[in-house]
């Protein structure tokens, strides 16, 4: 009687606490749509090896986030600057801001005057030291008399010097202001940029649509109104939308057919409504607790999360068909019916979450969080079959034809054939080996996810132009103090300045350009108080009739420039994107690099890393993570075999064999036809060969948990074939990550399933 | 509602009369002004630097070439030769150079130039694109005041320009208040370099 209480009292629990979360999930349907992610970058692995790294690389995808950068090329400007005017006026309804100029030149240059012994040219330094005191006399009257005007008052800077080494940083940009517009240069054509600030706009995947076609809109229009003109994007938002857009195509294409298969089947053998019902409320409920499981651990949902729980109908149909088959012509009561299916289903959830437990292990925030989705979905399925099913009346079947048709299919079919059964064997163990010899690896990031091949081309050639450094490519100097890393990048720098010589890299972007190293400062310094300009001076100072102050003040030695004394500088959001200085006792700065070609570049740069220089390879850092897991799991695999097997052993002794030995051959089979298909295996076939050990020992526990039992034999198989529907619909997905693993599913639960069947005892045998 | 507004503030926006003068002005020089391929004439340069008491006076002769670009040959009270280029920006005198700036470091020599020549030559479409301009036509000859069109970045506070059928007198003014006064002579249109002058632009 008791028992009978806790059953009722677990059922009303699990149907009141889902009732709670449905309706607050539709009462806060606006906050959940906010928290999708499609963010590309979500995709990356967590560094293992530099916080300082991993801190620029947010720094960089943040930023990346909220900018985009739209150039219109043509050979004739004006067509360019016409085209830019139609492009603004058709995307103002977006109210995007244009970023402000930086409009603090002479703010800047007022603070530069205050050191202006330390800021001087390397060239200057040099015709400082070697050129004589009529050179610099002519130099100064040359200034003095000259066409025009400069930035520098002639008073300030009688000699030209911080107008040279103004003008060497000002070279380092590209880009020009020309008149409302910027414009950059290249070759015979002139583009005009157009940097797009979206800051708080893309608060969901739905405004970050609108923003995206808005643009790609305006773009096409104005391309068919100005011949010529050339279009190129660049920006997270471009490439974020394309690659939402089809994930979710993906999500809704995988989904139908998935759930289309599932009430075919369902219906078609059953051939009762409660039992469609069921399974609906088995698959809604299970993806209410999995996508909540996510919202509450994990601060965004990915969107390819949902896209590979799509995968999650499958598997929880799983749960339904073993108890709906079990009601077929069933004289038990429910209680006792779930009493008998209890210790298969109970192992069948434990090996398969043990499967997905794995996904969890990887530094892969997107694959975690498919792990918990899944986790969750089943766990709640399950309970939903095991708490409700039972007081659900309805759920009673008689056998028709579509269900005792598979009752054809025989346990340990073909043992009246010994020899075709060893002949099959020695062929299973044979494809095993070639697979298990011949299958061909691959780790690349590219194995996670690829983007629509126009934007990335599109992105490349934009930051050839605009000159923008690699983001996942770059030096890491780290030191105890700002002139101790100043001066250790100063002496990259000097390295680097050889790699452009010599045509590895282009360019750099390096703190020490705006703010140089103390000792490069003293160096300045003691060129600045050469006996070659006292000369110059005091002439100068005659000839014009300046007065002593002012010979005296262009004499003057200053203290050093530090990053600090441009804080209040809008330069220095630009500077500080560099520096790193939250640790106390840490000083760090990134130096970026322009136009890194190929890999003979990256190894001369990987050269140059020493204790206190770290060079950061972002992609090889990946392949390298990616190895490394996929090495990792091959052991988990094995270990969690030898857990399932001794698991296994407890229960069904010498026969356990006989459930662990499909899914393992044919996780061999597997590589095997993937070889044959020319598919490489990639860290995530890998961990479908880890779900695969879960989900492929299910068929053979039930079949050693009820060996006489024909129903079960007939729901492992219907099971068999809704996930295999599910995996093989996800291995349609246009992410190669999801296809990868959905094809390595479908293959491997089909042969885990035939297997199986094949090795397991058959009925009629007495041993 | 928002969108009659705004036909009716572009509606607006094309009366103001600032806007059409000045586009009429721009016109009208345009007419006026000769614009050869070569000029050649005499300058006499007086500039006034913020917080240097002496008036720098001096005088020379100008070349500009449309395809090759501008040199500016100071002979008195010192020789001194500032060349304008796609290539670059150098001032010299006779033995030495004493500044250069690179065009393939800085790519805004290049706008330089073309302000440049545009500004010696006349050309207003260049001018219109950087400046925006207010100014007069009297039987005379016109005036016109160029001030950049994004201030707050602007070394030049003000460029004015008066002439009749060539320029006459430019006056620029910088933020700093430094103000360089130049007026021509014997402003004209040549066929062809001497191979001296053509030395000039290498």
């Amino acid at each position: 009687m008791k028992y009978h209480y806790f059953n009722k009292a677990a059922a009303l629990t699990l149907l009141l606490v889902t009732a709670g979360l449905v309706c607050w999930t539709f009462a806060n349907m606006n906050l959940i749509g906010s928290r999708i992610d499609n963010n590309i970058f979500s995709l990356l692995p967590k560094s293992e090896r530099n916080s300082v790294a991993e801190e620029f690389v947010s720094r960089v995808s943040k930023a990346g986030e909220q900018s985009a950068v739209v150039l219109i090329g043509s050979d004739i400007l004006d067509n360019a600057l016409a085209a830019e005017k139609e492009f603004r006026s058709q995307i103002k309804s977006l109210d995007l801001k244009s970023p402000a100029l930086d409009n603090s030149l002479f703010q800047y240059i007022d603070i530069l005057q205050k050191h202006t012994s330390q800021l001087i040219t390397p060239d200057d330094i040099f015709l400082l030291n070697n050129q004589s005191p009529d050179f610099w006399y002519e130099r100064s009257n040359a200034l003095a008399y000259s066409l025009g005007g400069s930035a520098i008052s002639w008073r300030e800077d009688p000699f030209g010097l911080l107008g040279d080494w103004l003008n060497r940083l000002a070279g380092a940009t590209k880009i020009l202001p020309y008149g409302d517009s910027l414009v950059v240069n290249q070759g015979p054509i002139s583009y005009v940029v157009v940097p797009l600030d979206l800051d708080a706009s893309l608060g969901s995947i739905h405004e970050q649509n609108i923003v995206a076609d808005n643009i790609n809109a305006a773009i096409e229009s104005t391309t068919l109104k100005f011949q010529g003109i050339k279009f190129l994007r660049s920006g997270v938002v471009f490439i974020a939308s394309d690659t939402s857009k089809a994930a979710q195509k993906d999500i809704s294409a995988i989904g139908l057919i998935s759930a289309m298969a599932a009430l075919i089947l369902i219906g078609s053998i059953f051939r009762s409504f409660y039992a469609i019902g069921a399974v609906l409320l088995t698959v809604s409920i299970a993806f209410l607790y999995a996508f909540l499981a996510c919202f509450f651990i994990f601060p965004k949902v990915y969107l390819l999360t949902l896209a590979f729980g799509t995968s999650l109908i499958g598997m929880s149909v799983d749960y339904c068909l073993y108890w709906l088959t079990g009601s077929i012509d069933d004289v038990k009561s429910p209680l006792a019916r779930r009493r008998y299916l209890f210790p298969g289903m109970f192992l069948a959830l434990l090996t398969t979450a043990m499967g997905y437990l794995l996904l969890a292990a990887t530094p892969f925030p997107v694959l975690s969080q498919m792990a918990v989705f899944s986790i969750s979905g089943i766990v709640a399925s399950w309970l939903t079959v095991l708490c409700l099913f039972p007081y659900i009346s309805k759920l009673r079947f008689v056998s028709n034809k579509t269900n005792s048709m598979p009752l054809c299919i025989r346990p340990g079919f073909l043992s009246e054939y010994p020899f075709l059964r060893w002949l099959l064997i020695v062929a299973t163990i044979l494809i095993s080996i070639y697979g298990a010899y011949s299958f061909r690896a691959k780790d690349d990031i590219r194995s996670l996810a690829s983007f629509n091949k126009t934007l990335v081309n599109e992105q490349l050639q934009v930051s050839k132009i605009l000159d923008i450094p690699s983001p996942s490519q770059f030096f890491i100097v780290t030191g105890s103090s700002e002139s101790q890393v100043l001066s250790l990048t100063e002496g990259l720098t000097k390295e680097l300045d050889g790699l452009i010589s010599t045509g590895y890299i282009s360019g750099y972007q390096s703190v020490t350009q705006y703010v140089p190293s103390i000792a490069a400062q003293e160096l300045a310094a003691s060129a600045y108080d050469s006996l070659n300009k006292k000369v110059a001076l005091k002439r100068v100072a005659k000839e014009m009739g300046m007065d002593s102050s002012w010979e005296k003040n262009q004499s003057l030695i200053s203290a050093p420039l530090t990053i600090s004394d441009l804080s209040t500088l809008p330069i220095y959001k630009k500077l500080s994107y560099l520096w790193f200085d939250s640790d106390p006792t840490i000083r760090s700065t990134a130096i970026l690099l322009i136009g890194i070609d190929g890999q003979s570049s990256v190894e001369q740069l990987s050269k140059l890393s020493t204790q206190d220089i770290m060079w950061i390879d972002k992609p090889q850092e990946i392949s390298e993570i990616f190895h490394r897991y996929r090495t990792l799991f091959s052991y988990i695999i094995v270990a969690g075999y030898l857990l399932t097997l001794f698991i296994i052993y407890l229960k069904y002794k010498e026969d356990s064999w006989r459930a662990v030995m499909p899914p393992i051959f044919a996780t061999f089979i597997t590589l095997a036809v993937l070889t044959a298909l020319g598919e490489p295996i990639g860290l995530l076939s890998v961990i479908a060969f880890a779900l695969l050990l879960g989900v492929g020992t299910d068929y053979g526990i039930f079949l050693l948990q009820y060996p006489r039992d024909r129903k079960i034999l007939f729901s492992i198989s219907i099971a068999a074939l809704m996930t295999l529907i599910s995996f093989g619909s996800l291995s349609l997905s246009s992410v190669p990550a999801l296809h990868g693993f959905g094809l390595t599913l479908f293959f491997g639960i089909f042969f885990s399933w035939l297997l199986a069947i094949f090795l397991a005892r058959s009925p009629d045998s007495n041993d | 509602m928002i969108r009659s507004i705004q036909k009716m503030l572009a509606v607006l926006l094309v009366l103001c009369p600032s806007y059409v003068f000045a586009d009429h002005l721009l016109d009208q020089i345009k007419a006026l002004i000769n614009s050869p391929q070569i000029v050649r004439g005499n300058f006499t340069q007086t500039r006034t630097l913020m917080g240097v008491s002496k008036k720098l006076t001096s005088d020379g002769f100008f070349l500009v070439d449309k395809s090759k670009g501008i040199v500016w040959v100071t002979e008195r009270p010192i020789y001194q030769a500032l060349k304008i280029t796609d290539a670059g920006i150098s001032i010299g005198n006779k033995t030495n150079t004493l500044m250069t700036i690179d065009s393939s470091n800085q790519p805004s020599v290049k706008y330089i130039n073309e302000l440049m020549l545009a500004m010696f030559s006349g050309d207003m479409n260049s001018l219109e694109r950087v400046f925006n301009s207010t100014g007069e036509v009297t039987t005379k000859g016109w005036v016109l005041e160029l001030t950049q069109k994004n201030p707050s970045s602007a070394i030049l506070k003000s460029v004015v320009i008066t002439g009749n059928l060539a320029i006459s007198h430019i006056t620029f003014s910088t933020k700093e208040g430094d103000i360089t006064d130049i007026n021509f002579t014997n402003v004209k249109p040549i066929t062809s370099l001497t191979k001296d002058e053509i030395s000039l632009f290498q």
